[in-house]
């Protein structure tokens, strides 16, 4: 699995229920607590870029009849700390057992923390983070030796080829 | 109008009614993480001792450069994001004067992690 923020939340949430499918993940701006490392961060409430996804890329109509989106804002109202509803949306990123291949930076301000965190987290003993002076989306789109060396890693673990990748 | 720059330097953030730590998820002493168990409030002239996780960056600086250090009671958020939500209730905002007592009693510190690379 490749892919970012979105993309790369999705492959932690897999990665933790343990598929024995899953060889080798390269989640990029991932987050594993979205409480504490954006919507709370500190306390403070933030709805950060969660209306901006609903409203502009998710383009979520409250009488379209497909499923809610959690609302967030309101969830903080009703109890502004730490509680049930935010603990299950956290990632146990210590029970990933495939190698990770991981991608941060600080430059979204967004996942710094929780890329560091989850590589930190991460059991696997061939683990890598490659820290990022632009951003994401743009090195995995935009950068062609990103993506050769992301074709290298999936080469070693899926393709078994030794290329000096560890 | 969009922000021309998205990233404007490393935050931290800490609501001092939640300054609890969390010693089990806490990365290393310069990263503090905390427990938002319970909201202790603190009283007119109480004065308590916060730690602040700022998050990382990797960032190459040069001999002689140096770092800012802004401090604001009020969370920062880009255009990009501010302009697709409402204001927060009024209640959520910092009022008032607020007080960082940095002295000999009450003695305060940044902690900055450097490694020295190859360029």
């Amino acid at each position: 699995m490749a892919g970012n923020s979105a993309l790369a939340i999705s492959q932690w949430n897999v990665a933790s229920l343990q598929p024995p499918s899953l060889k080798a993940m390269s989640p990029c701006e991932g987050m594993d607590d979205i409480h504490r490392e954006q919507l709370c961060r500190g306390g403070w409430f933030s709805m950060s870029n969660f209306d901006l996804i609903a409203k502009a890329i998710v383009r979520y109509n409250p009488n379209s009849g497909l499923e809610d989106l959690d609302d967030l804002d309101e969830m903080y109202r009703r109890k502004p700390v730490d509680s049930k509803f935010w603990e299950d949306k956290r990632i146990d990123v210590k029970k990933i057992r495939c190698p990770v291949y991981m991608r941060g930076s600080e430059v979204s301000a967004l996942h710094t923390m929780s890329s560091i965190g989850g590589w930190l987290e991460s059991k696997h003993d061939r683990k890598r983070i490659h820290w990022g002076s632009t951003q994401g989306w743009y090195e995995l789109y935009g950068q062609p030796k990103s993506n050769h060396e992301l074709q290298k890693y999936f080469d070693r673990f899926l393709k078994g080829k030794q290329n000096n990748w560890d | 109008m969009a922000s021309s720059n998205l990233f404007s330097g490393a935050t931290g953030i800490l609501r001092a009614s939640q300054r609890e730590i969390d010693e089990y998820k806490s990365i290393n002493p310069q990263f503090s993480v905390h427990l938002y168990k319970r909201q202790q409030e603190i009283s007119s002239n109480e004065i308590v001792k916060l730690e602040i996780g700022i998050w990382a960056t990797g960032v190459h600086y040069d001999a002689g450069e140096s770092i800012p250090v802004r401090i604001g009671g009020q969370q920062p958020a880009i255009t990009e994001f501010t302009s697709f939500s409402g204001p927060r209730p009024e209640h959520e905002l910092n009022k008032g004067e607020h007080i960082i007592h940095p002295g000999p009693d009450h003695p305060s510190k940044i902690m900055l992690p450097f490694i020295n690379i190859k360029v």
